[in-house]
């Protein structure tokens, strides 16, 4: 008698249902990154995905990575939240000299797929082996609820984990069914391994969320299909439209911009990675992953600001970089930080911290709640951190840390010493020789403006003379007024005063000294005003 | 039923046509790679065509130079889904929106070498017809943007089982007759052709329609001063399944009138005729016995085993990653 298949219950521990049922609604995104990285752990080197667009009715995500056995799949699904998949475990890359290591925790892609549709078929096969499996999954206790005017997803059984019992918290509870059969293959196709996941019945609020259908309930809002034909027209679109895209607009590529930075994707073909470029070495980095994204037909790639340049953009001002430095003993982090007086689109304002290559949470402008203000300079930076050993800090949904680990908190005080001893300080002395220097020329033309208004013959200028000299010092047609003088150092506030005290001396109405001394007693007044007050 | 569009993915009588027909002429141009625009294009099987031909380009995951139109979001989904990459510009809804003053976006990719007008229904129907409107736009488009020569391909139903919507509205076939009549009657070289091949019979049904739809096309080319440079006619019919289905492939080479003529038109239902005898080419067709139909039932045997394997390569990859297909459940 053949077996045709078999049913098995997918159940969870309660604690993990628990936790991941709070904020349950992450973004597509973020759950389409979950299937991601679970590809990046089974070794794939590439991964497509159809999501649908733009109707999202569908989504299938394939891979080439090492696969499973049936065997294997049905251990996973009984043990969700207890997956012999750890997190830092490191495994040897197929045909590569580079080692991966593990992002993922728990085996919780399911949770993920659950999130995103009501039923998914997964077909699978490993490599030497003529046979495969395909799993029909339903997520029936995954619902959908109008609560209170807001759609939210309920899990059947929430009265239970709501219980402080402690022994329900250590139960596995069921999420849903699965139907398991045997597949069998050519002979020819023994050393190939995929998965394939057919993510069928999208969710209704995935749909709408995706296709900006939520929107049209808002008469001044409307989403507009844009079509991209590769994807750099997409981030082109995504900079152009940022603003409106922060309103919900455009949703669809926002989720490809989102995919395009959490995953461990290639570069964009840009000087700045070229070879002897400060950011090659990044390059390198990302290529060592060997991984491609295929989403809709469009090769996705990291979003580098770089690529934003416009023409009439100045470029960089500043490049930070640092090579394997040891934050934590034996954990190493790489990184860089590139400042710049624009940086667009805003969300790459910041920092991005990568685990494996695969980011963890989005762009963060409070530089991992850097305790020092820094006003604007803060928006001017924008880079990512390279980080090994927290994959154990990361929390469940990885998209944050547990910001009590210890290995979190010695890469935290690492970042924070580089930005306050050697980033901002030394943009900050850029700044104000600039600015020095600015003034200093300011101040130059404005005494070549008088002279010729006025014909005069005489001409003043700012140079440092040293500190043993004088504030003014005149030789010939020539008054120059002593930057390294106390009172000769050029400010935008005092300019136009230095200026007036400059030309009475030069018509001799003014002794030289005597405004010297003039000009001292100012000062000292103005100090002991202050400290009066 | 499968839709249309299902049946024509796989149909290895319309990849005889796109063999027979759409390939010769294409290759009339002597032009790699082509600028092409196809309507209203779910199946996409055309682009992977011309590309598998070397004639169109395929470069950072774009068919360059190919501008494809759909009617709705579903017709979206199912054309990438049959592509290696994109398009180089794709839109949803009706091509006469898109060509108006305002829109640039694609009025800016004329002019075209070739351009596939592929209705899944009648060329007019019960209503004012939009997709006439679409080819007088699409014709005057290419005259403004100097082209000189390019290839038009077009698709229409002509069942004559037809029900309510489906089948030309009388008054269209009413035009095509008067029209037909006039050239005779006006146009020396036609009036030969046509009276040496029906001076003992009638023209069938089908070479009527054929005579009158080319010289429609021919009076739209004419207004812009192209002129039918060469043509051909076939039948594509359904009838596996009721109702049957007959869809009516034109293929044109179209060139400009280098040397100058004087307009020759009649005013005619309130608009023009306009007389050219280029359509004669379609009288030496039907003389020649080169118009014929692939029928489902006759063809379509003997054809899947020629095209079978060609058209599962074609269709079967796309930008998806390329996984085996199961033999079996194992016991």
């Amino acid at each position: 008698m053949i077996k045709k298949g078999e049913e098995h219950t997918i159940e969870v521990s309660a604690r993990l249902l628990r936790h991941i049922s709070r904020g349950i609604y992450r973004t597509p995104a973020g759950a389409l990154k979950e299937l991601v990285s679970n590809a990046y752990d089974a070794g794939a080197s590439k991964i497509t995905i159809n999501s649908g667009y733009p109707l999202f009715e569908k989504i299938v995500i394939k891979d080439n990575g090492s696969g499973m056995s049936k065997e294997v799949f049905i251990s996973i699904i009984k043990r969700i939240g207890l997956s012999d998949k750890i997190a830092g475990t490191e495994f040897i890359m197929p045909d590569s000299r580079g080692k991966r290591v593990m992002v993922g925790h728990y085996g919780i892609g399911l949770l993920a797929i659950g999130q995103l549709c009501k039923k998914v078929v997964i077909t699978s096969k490993t490599e030497k082996s003529i046979e495969g499996f395909e799993a029909t999954i339903d997520f029936e206790q995954f619902e959908v609820e109008n609560i209170g005017g807001i759609k939210r997803s309920k899990i059947k059984d929430e009265k239970l984990l709501e219980q402080k019992d402690k022994s329900i918290h250590d139960q596995k509870l069921p999420i849903g069914k699965c139907f398991i059969k045997k597949l069998k293959y050519d002979t020819k196709h023994r050393n190939e391994c995929f998965t394939k996941l057919d993510l069928m019945e999208v969710r209704d609020v995935v749909q709408k969320k995706l296709s900006g259908g939520r929107l049209k309930e808002y008469q001044d809002l409307s989403s507009e299909h844009k079509y991209s034909a590769n994807f750099k027209d997409m981030l082109t679109l995504f900079r152009d439209q940022e603003a409106l895209i922060r309103r919900g607009q455009y949703p669809y590529e926002k989720l490809c911009w989102e995919l395009a930075t959490y995953c461990p994707l290639r570069y964009p073909e840009v000087k700045i990675y070229e070879a002897g470029q400060p950011l090659n070495f990044f390059k390198k980095l990302a290529e060592g992953h060997k991984f491609t994204l295929i989403l809709d037909g469009m090769e996705i790639y990291k979003p580098n600001e770089s690529i934003f340049l416009d023409k009439k953009d100045s470029g960089w001002k500043d490049v930070f970089v640092w090579k394997e430095e040891e934050y934590s003993k034996g954990k190493k982090v790489s990184g860089y930080l590139i400042f710049k007086q624009k940086i667009r689109p805003k969300c790459m304002q910041g920092v991005l911290v990568r685990v494996s290559g695969i980011a963890v949470g989005m762009y963060d402008l409070t530089y991992l709640e850097y305790p020092y203000h820094e006003a604007t300079k803060l928006e001017q930076l924008t880079g990512e951190l390279f980080v090994e050993g927290l994959s154990g800090a990361m929390n469940i949904d990885r998209n944050s840390f547990n910001e009590t680990d210890d290995s979190y908190l010695d890469f935290v005080k690492w970042f924070h010493e580089k930005l306050h001893s050697e980033v901002f300080p030394k943009i900050k002395k850029e700044m104000q020789q600039k600015r020095s220097k600015s003034i200093i020329k300011l101040f130059d033309d404005l005494t070549v403006a008088f002279c010729r208004t006025l014909h005069k013959k005489y001409k003043i200028s700012a140079r440092p003379l040293g500190k043993n000299l004088g504030l003014f010092h005149k030789q010939n047609k020539m008054l120059q007024i002593n930057t390294n003088h106390p009172e000769g150092k050029i400010k935008k506030a005092t300019m136009e005063k230095l200026f007036l005290a400059a030309v009475l001396v030069a018509n001799n109405l003014v002794e030289a000294e005597t405004m010297e001394r003039i000009l001292i007693e100012i000062s000292k007044s103005k100090e002991e005003l202050k400290s009066n007050a | 039923m499968p839709e249309i569009d299902d049946l024509m993915i796989k149909c290895p009588l319309k990849q005889d046509f796109r063999e027979k027909f759409w390939l010769p002429y294409v290759e009339k141009l002597a032009k790699k790679p082509i600028n092409y625009l196809t309507l209203y294009c779910p199946p996409a099987m055309d682009v992977r065509y011309f590309y598998d031909k070397g004639l169109i380009e395929f470069r950072d995951g774009v068919y360059q130079g190919v501008v494809g139109v759909t009617w709705n979001e579903k017709g979206y989904v199912k054309t990438l889904n049959n592509l290696e990459g994109r398009l180089e510009k794709f839109k949803i809804g009706k091509i006469n929106d898109f060509l108006r003053e305002k829109d640039k976006e694609l009025s800016d990719k004329f002019p075209f070498d070739v351009i596939n007008l592929d209705y899944c229904n009648h060329l007019v129907q019960n209503y004012v017809s939009d997709n006439l409107e679409d080819i007088e736009r699409v014709v005057s488009l290419q005259k403004d943007r100097n082209c000189n020569q390019f290839v038009l391909f077009i698709t229409t139903r002509t069942d004559k089982n037809a029900k309510n919507k489906c089948g030309f509205p009388p008054n269209f076939i009413k035009m095509l007759e008067q029209r037909i009549e006039l050239n005779i009657s006006k146009v020396p070289s036609f009036k030969v052709k046509y009276n040496s091949l029906f001076n003992s019979r009638k023209p069938s049904s089908d070479e009527f329609l054929v005579i009158g739809i080319v010289k429609f096309i021919s009076n739209i080319l004419a207004e812009k001063e192209y002129f039918i440079k060469d043509c051909s006619a076939g039948w594509l019919v359904r009838n596996n399944n009721k109702p049957e289905i007959e869809l009516l492939h034109l293929a044109f080479l179209v060139s400009l009138k280098t040397t100058y003529r004087k307009k020759c038109f009649y005013e005619y239902g309130g608009g023009r005729v306009y007389l050219e005898s280029s359509a004669v080419r379609i009288l030496d067709q039907i003389i020649d016995k080169k118009i014929y139909a692939l029928t489902e039932k006759d063809d379509k045997a003997k054809l899947e085993r020629i095209y079978g394997t060609y058209l599962t390569r074609l269709k079967e990859t796309n930008f998806e990653l390329s996984i085996p297909s199961p033999l079996e459940q194992s016991s």
